[in-house]
């Protein structure tokens, strides 16, 4: 049975351009790497115990943010383009949720909580201390990548142990 | 699901291996050994298009970026104070 799960903008930018991990690849014995965002993207490679859900506004944000940061136009599309195909090629969805969510302070975490609701994702993967301080929200997690990072190696072990 | 036989040659120096990875991966069973390369390659395939995308990224900025200048960076992007 497959988690559905959402990473926010920040997590999707931090994988591409954070510091350094054995990226894309998941050391099974925490502490990870330095570089939580990326471990959380090795850890939908797999397509053992989560699903990718993501939205347009996602997607789109991750694209100019990256610009804004200094990565090229091309470079961030192929990134969001890699995104994509990753996320359908796994069975999960890239939505462009209806408004609905209005129980953060911000707009920004409000369109995140949407396709978290869209996609009936059990986890919403974010370092916005606006959005974590609302976990558990709606029946969900809200965790930081450090935290989500840490509960799937804990689960994956073990699942290991007993099998 | 439809299941169709697909048939490969192999070498006899590398027959032996096979056995062995087919008893370890697929208990055993060929499809079963079969399945499981095709999904871990294709991890691998996909781990390795966003290796590439990350090192070029590296690349152009020349440097790490911290998570408190992505934060800045989205807040600057939605029109948010960071």
């Amino acid at each position: 049975m497959l988690t559905p799960v959402v990473y926010d903008v920040n997590v999707l930018v931090n994988a591409l351009v954070g510091p350094d991990s054995s990226y894309p690849y998941l050391p099974r014995i925490p502490p990870t790497t330095e570089n939580a965002a990326a471990d959380c993207l090795a850890i939908t490679l797999d397509g053992d115990d989560m699903l990718l859900f993501s939205s347009l506004h996602i997607l789109s944000t991750t694209a100019t943010a990256l610009v804004r940061l200094g990565v090229g136009a091309d470079l961030a599309q192929r990134y969001v383009g890699a995104l994509t195909d990753i996320i359908t090629e796994l069975g999960g969805a890239v939505l462009d949720p209806p408004r609905k969510t209005h129980d953060s302070r911000d707009h920004e975490d409000n369109l995140a909580l949407d396709c978290a609701l869209a996609a009936e994702a059990l986890i919403l993967v974010s370092s916005d201390h606006d959005l974590t301080s609302l976990n558990p929200w709606n029946g969900r997690l809200i965790l930081t990548p450090e935290r989500f990072v840490a509960h799937v190696v804990a689960g994956r072990r073990g699942s290991s142990s007993r099998g | 699901m439809s299941a169709k036989t697909v048939g490969f040659a192999i070498g006899d120096d590398e027959r032996a291996l096979l056995d062995e990875l087919v008893e370890h991966y697929g208990g055993g069973n060929r499809s079963e050994f079969l399945r499981v390369a095709i999904r871990r390659l294709a991890r691998d395939r996909r781990a390795e298009r966003l290796q590439n995308l990350q090192q070029e990224a590296r690349e152009q900025l020349g440097r790490v970026v911290t998570p408190d200048e992505v934060r800045v960076a989205i807040a600057e992007q939605v029109g948010r104070v960071a």
